[in-house]
């Protein structure tokens, strides 16, 4: 059985332990502590502070580990810890929240540095009604054409379902064609 | 010639044995959180073992380095019911050692470092 590595990323409070419980195969490890700060309570009231981790089998042959990283930047040590042998990633987007799309893109700058593995980016909680359709996103977050952005709900197994499929599409279409 | 599997499986057992009861289980795991070989007990789940083992490595290096004291050489978890034990093995793998409440920790540290740098020479 072979086993692939991906990486769920995202600033703070996206949606990226839902991601990976709504579909993990496994009771998902979670590493999550009561939040502290005023301004990260008035999110949410529990935060990842190493890892989430869960297992879904896509198939008899192929087995995805999904690693799912802290937000905050202060984690950011984390994040360089837990690319280790991914394949790819995720970035998860909050679609109804503009105002953080500068941190968005910091982040998606600081992975770029620690990894060349293929990503493509999860416009989550699109079951919002103020949320902000997946080609604004795009176009904010200055997204290339050749990586995908998927609507997605992260509550949902089917849009998890979809965008892991899609990420898997991706970093097949990169892999350099066999040597004859 | 033995397969990599092969001598990393032969290092834990030889481990296991000469540490007798006091290891409940051990398992050497990729510095990526992915299991090489595990001799866990059945009521850990290896797979999540491997990977909060591989970021408590992340974590100790970080605090390490941040209180510059150079590169962790172990790290030991003490619990009510039992102790947990985090060693690199080479560079890009790990030991994760489960250890028994009461066992001989000096022991099963002398041992857990030979073994750790059994498999880092396979590794």
């Amino acid at each position: 059985m072979q086993i692939v590595k991906i990486v769920i990323t995202g600033i703070y409070a996206v949606g990226k332990s839902s991601f990976i419980r709504s579909i993990s195969e496994i009771e998902p490890v979670s590493t999550d502590y009561a939040v502290s700060l005023d301004e990260e309570k008035e999110i949410k009231e529990e935060t990842t502070v190493a890892l989430d981790f869960g297992t879904i089998a896509i198939n008899d042959n192929v087995t995805l580990y999904l690693f799912g990283t802290p937000g905050q930047e202060r984690f950011d040590f984390m994040w360089e810890h837990l690319a280790i042998g991914c394949l790819g990633y995720i970035v998860l987007v909050d679609s109804c929240r503009p105002g953080h799309f500068a941190e968005t893109r910091r982040l998606m700058d600081r992975f770029a540095e620690i990894t060349d593995a293929p990503f493509i980016i999860a416009a989550n909680k699109q079951d919002d009604p103020t949320a902000l359709p997946p080609f604004y996103i795009r176009r904010r977050l200055a997204i290339p054409s050749n990586i995908p952005v998927l609507p997605c709900v992260a509550q949902e197994r089917s849009s998890v379902k979809n965008v892991l499929l899609s990420l898997l599409k991706h970093i097949a279409a990169g892999m350099p064609e066999k040597a004859e | 010639m033995a397969s990599r599997q092969e001598q990393i499986t032969s290092v834990l057992e030889r481990f296991a044995s000469n540490t007798g009861n006091d290891v409940a289980g051990v398992a050497a795991v990729g510095m990526d959180g992915i299991v090489l070989v595990s001799r866990m007990s059945a009521d850990v789940n290896a797979d999540r073992v491997g990977a909060v083992a591989a970021t408590m490595m992340g974590v100790t290096r970080r605090v390490s380095s941040e209180i510059r004291i150079g590169m962790p050489q172990e790290t030991i978890i003490k619990s009510d019911n039992g102790l947990f034990m985090v060693l690199p093995a080479g560079d890009q793998s790990l030991l994760a050692v489960n250890l028994r409440n009461g066992a001989n920790l000096g022991l099963v540290r002398i041992e857990a470092r030979e073994a750790a740098e059994e498999i880092g020479r396979v590794i």
